[in-house]
């Protein structure tokens, strides 16, 4: 296992790329902030008001997951428990067996879930023509790459790049005007809309109370992918249900002007079900999968506050290391502050030990989390667990370190010698060198000089 | 032991059942001309525009598709257009959004979901009294039906962050409150 | 309590902080057995390592009845906030960031000038730490330094942004918390300022590396060395 693996990568990181990841960041953390100031009297009480509906949520998860299934079952929507990525993936798979043959088209709203389980490989694999109909998802799933923002998929590509790819894709004239590319992907797009048999969403809130799940969006290609085809397939982690319809607007004002700046997506979509006798169209067929998948295993550990999250992307955009690093850094489908506790929670601190050590543990991503977070509480908590199992082997021996600071005299006795450190060869001394001259002592000693006043 | 109940299993069931209610901001006291006033505002912002009912007649001269109270409305027969041939959509809407400029609609007999979805401009007609001030006011209203609340074009900053509307969904939106 | 960082290179910055104290009104009293708090391993996530200086520092400067203060929201917030995790049912120790002490224990609002000379005005970028947020600071150093007359705080670009320091983290993770510094340091450049002033000597030890190690031209202080100087030291 690679180390400090997101520093390696940061250091191929072309500048161009660091300066579109931050530049953009930049400007999303202020449209965030005049987002809420504009929305909540008091921002804090809001976030306040949301940490403690997620918390009672995560208290009663299991008990609103049956009022889920039972009110959704009423609507005409079929519910299916995934306990993990292969089970979701099955269960897909034979919903798509039943209703299309191979070669038919499937349409891909935005997912991050299906993403986490890798359903598009599974269902390409099963000969499925499976098209990602957000315009940066699209851009992403043409280049073969991945997603490097939760929200913003494409934050790391300019236009130059995308007008390549488009081209590459026989899209249409080669054009680098971002209005012309977005028609170009429009039509395409168009006749994958029309011809599919499935589409395949996520779910942004389940509303136990009522059985709706509810979806938001800027572009409309998750209201047609939900809406056109015959069939509807909802993927759902288990943390993203809200207990009553009445808890919507408080959390579509925090997650939009979390995510996006905005007042309201342009299209909020609340789903009941299959069409019903007396509508003209709307799926025949709509499917929730309720995905575990790591999940329960987290909500029952001390890292269990991160299933509250709401996937807005605060938190990545207001990050440095994230601004530096960029999202693929992170090698994980969850990138920032986000991923850096979710991805060793859900697969084990065994599988990712050096994630949580890419942070300065700046507590921006805490404040700008609209649920209240507590982020670096929990990288430190990871760091913790990975240390006591021996995952990580520190090149500074902080025992030695510590030994030294229980004793006046021992450690007085070493900053005698610091001096001599500077002949010293070490890692971490080299490690700063690198990039930064060494601290020098300046002025008069502390210790010589209260010693001279008495 | 199936999936569900191995979940359901590693949840538990014992949870604190007592919650406090979301607190709801007092409402403003607006008069109807002065909620669409603020409707108007909040939807231009976006990109979207207010119209009358004269202005309909030009419109309808490119193949459209309508929903039936829209019809009935104005008197006119749904011309045939199947719905991914038409470039306008009018729909009725049940409520408006001052705060955001948002109109919604639900889901329902002689309520095509697409007709505000596939042609590149929507139209969507209101009667004036059918508005409010605030989200949470409409989610208290909001059918049970499949319902979408739309706030002004389909846009995207995918590129570069750089904004286009009319993505997928209608790149124009036109509201006639009657 | 003085910080590590200041016994072992940042001497002026204690020798300032207990001038300041003192001008404030204060007794203060300097325990010598003390050493470190334990931050760097904590933050390595070598908790029995840190528990040893925690107790250590337990035994000596948190063990007298009087307030501590530090000129260090870093060191303040590693006792304050995070001793509690490594000792599940500790109470918050008493610990004050120096500013916070004299803002809101000595209520000091504008910092009592008594320097004679003339000193020069100076455009200062003032860089707050983030583990201010940890602890709930509310602007209380910049208050103090912005009472001086003859500093003139400048605003820059990405202000809230952290520096890179991070602890061990400059140091395993150096092209990323350098490439974070930087990005500050041009953004405070690009103001125009003289110097940066800030609360936390980890920070301006990250700066002045890079800024020594690129020849820039700005300069840096902790701002008790600013409260000092406005008082003849």
């Amino acid at each position: 296992m690679n180390r400090q693996s997101v520093e390696q990568f940061s250091r191929s990181v072309p500048a161009e790329t660091v300066k579109s990841v931050r530049t953009a960041s930049a400007l999303k953390v202020e449209s965030r902030k005049s987002a809420l100031k504009e929305a909540f009297e008091d921002v804090d009480a809001a976030r306040s008001q949301a940490a403690h509906i997620k918390s009672y949520t995560l208290d009663n998860l299991g008990s609103l997951l049956v009022q889920l299934e039972l009110k959704c079952r009423l609507n005409g929507i079929v519910v299916h428990w995934a306990k993990d990525a292969t089970s979701a993936n099955k269960i897909i798979l034979e919903i798509c067996r039943a209703a299309a043959s191979p070669g038919e088209i499937i349409v891909k709203a935005k997912s991050m879930a299906t993403e986490e389980i890798h359903l598009n490989r599974h269902l390409i694999k099963s000969g499925y023509e499976v098209v990602e109909t957000d315009l940066g998802e699209y851009v992403v799933q043409i280049d073969n790459d991945t997603p490097s923002h939760i929200v913003t998929p494409i934050i790391h590509k300019n236009r130059k790049q995308v007008a390549k790819s488009f081209e590459r894709e026989g899209l249409g004239p080669y054009t680098e005007v971002p209005s012309e590319l977005a028609m170009q992907a429009r039509h395409h797009l168009r006749e994958k809309f029309h011809n599919a048999k499935i589409g395949i969403s996520g779910v942004n809130f389940a509303i136990a109370e009522t059985g709706r799940i509810v979806l938001v969006e800027n572009e409309g290609n998750s209201r047609l992918s939900t809406t056109a085809p015959d069939v509807h397939i909802a993927v759902m982690g288990i943390e993203k249900i809200l207990p009553s319809e009445g808890d919507l607007p408080l959390f579509l004002r925090l997650l939009t002007g979390s995510a996006t700046g905005q007042r309201i997506t342009t299209y909020v979509h609340l789903i009941s079900g299959p069409r019903r006798r007396d509508e003209q169209d709307g799926p025949k067929e709509v499917h929730l999968v309720i995905l575990d998948n790591g999940r329960s295993k987290v909500l029952n550990g001390p890292y269990r506050d991160i299933l509250r999250c709401i996937r807005c992307g605060a938190c990545l955009n207001v990050c440095p290391v994230y601004r530096q690093a960029s999202g693929h850094a992170y090698k994980h489908v969850y990138s920032g502050p986000l991923g850096a506790v979710l991805g060793p929670a859900l697969e084990g601190v065994e599988k990712l030990p050096d994630l949580a050590k890419a942070s300065t543990l700046c507590g921006a991503c805490e404040e700008a989390c609209p649920v209240k977070i507590p982020i670096p509480k929990m990288l430190l908590q990871l760091r913790d667990e990975a240390v006591r199992k021996g995952l990580l082997k520190d090149s500074i021996p902080w025992s030695t370190f510590s030994i030294g600071s229980t004793s006046g005299f021992r450690w007085r006795m070493g900053l005698k010698m610091l001096p001599m450190a500077s002949l010293v060869k070490h890692p971490a001394k080299a490690g700063w060198e690198e990039f930064k001259d060494l601290p020098k002592k300046e002025g008069r000693d502390f210790r010589r000089w209260w010693h001279g006043r008495s | 032991m199936a999936d569900r109940e191995e979940i359901l299993a590693a949840l538990g069931s014992k949870g604190n059942r007592t919650r406090t209610p979301v607190a709801i901001p007092p409402l403003p006291q607006l008069s109807n001309e002065a909620l669409w006033s603020l409707f108007r505002q909040r939807l231009e912002e976006l990109g979207g525009r207010i119209a009358t009912l004269s202005e309909l007649e030009a419109i309808l001269a490119r193949p459209f598709v309508m929903d039936v109270e829209s019809a009935l409305r104005l008197g006119r027969i749904h011309d045939g257009t199947p719905i991914w041939d038409a470039e306008v959509g009018v729909t009725t809407a049940d409520l408006a959004i001052a705060e955001t400029g948002s109109i919604v609609f639900a889901t329902g007999l002689g309520r095509p979901r697409m007709a505000s979805l596939t042609p590149t401009l929507h139209v969507a007609i209101i009667p004036k009294d059918r508005i409010v001030a605030t989200v949470a006011e409409a989610f208290a209203r909001m059918s049970d039906r499949t319902t979408v609340i739309i706030t002004g074009p389909s846009r995207t900053a995918d590129i570069e962050g750089i904004l286009v509307r009319g993505v997928h969904g209608p790149g124009d939106v036109v509201v006639i409150p009657v | 309590m003085l910080t590590c960082l200041c016994d072992a290179f940042f001497g002026e910055v204690g020798i300032a902080t207990v001038k300041v104290l003192e001008h404030a009104g204060c007794h203060v009293i300097f325990d010598t057995d003390q050493t470190c708090c334990g931050q760097p391993p904590f933050n390595s996530g070598d908790w029995s390592a840190a528990r040893l200086s925690a107790g250590h520092l337990m035994r000596t400067v948190l063990s007298h009845n009087d307030p501590v203060v530090t000129p260090s929201a870093s060191c303040a917030a590693m006792v304050r906030e995070c001793y509690p995790i490594l000792y599940t049912d500790m109470a918050h120790p008493k610990i004050f960031e120096l500013a916070e002490f004299l803002v809101h224990q000595m209520n000091v609002s504008t910092w009592p000038i008594t320097v004679q000379k003339h000193l020069p005005k100076t455009k200062v970028a003032y860089h707050s730490s983030c583990h201010g947020r940890g602890i709930g600071l509310k602007g209380e150093q910049r208050q103090l330094i912005e009472s001086l007359p003859w500093i003139e705080l400048v605003s820059f670009e990405q202000g809230e942004q952290c520096c890179g320091f991070g602890g061990a983290f400059s140091a395993t993770y150096g092209s990323i918390s350098a490439g974070i510094g930087m990005e500050k340091l041009r953004n405070i450049i690009e103001s125009g300022a003289d110097e940066i002033v800030g609360g936390d000597m980890g920070c301006l030890m990250q700066l002045n590396g890079l800024i020594k190690r690129n020849n820039l031209k700005v300069k840096t202080r902790h701002f008790a060395e600013v409260l000092a100087e406005a008082i003849g030291e």
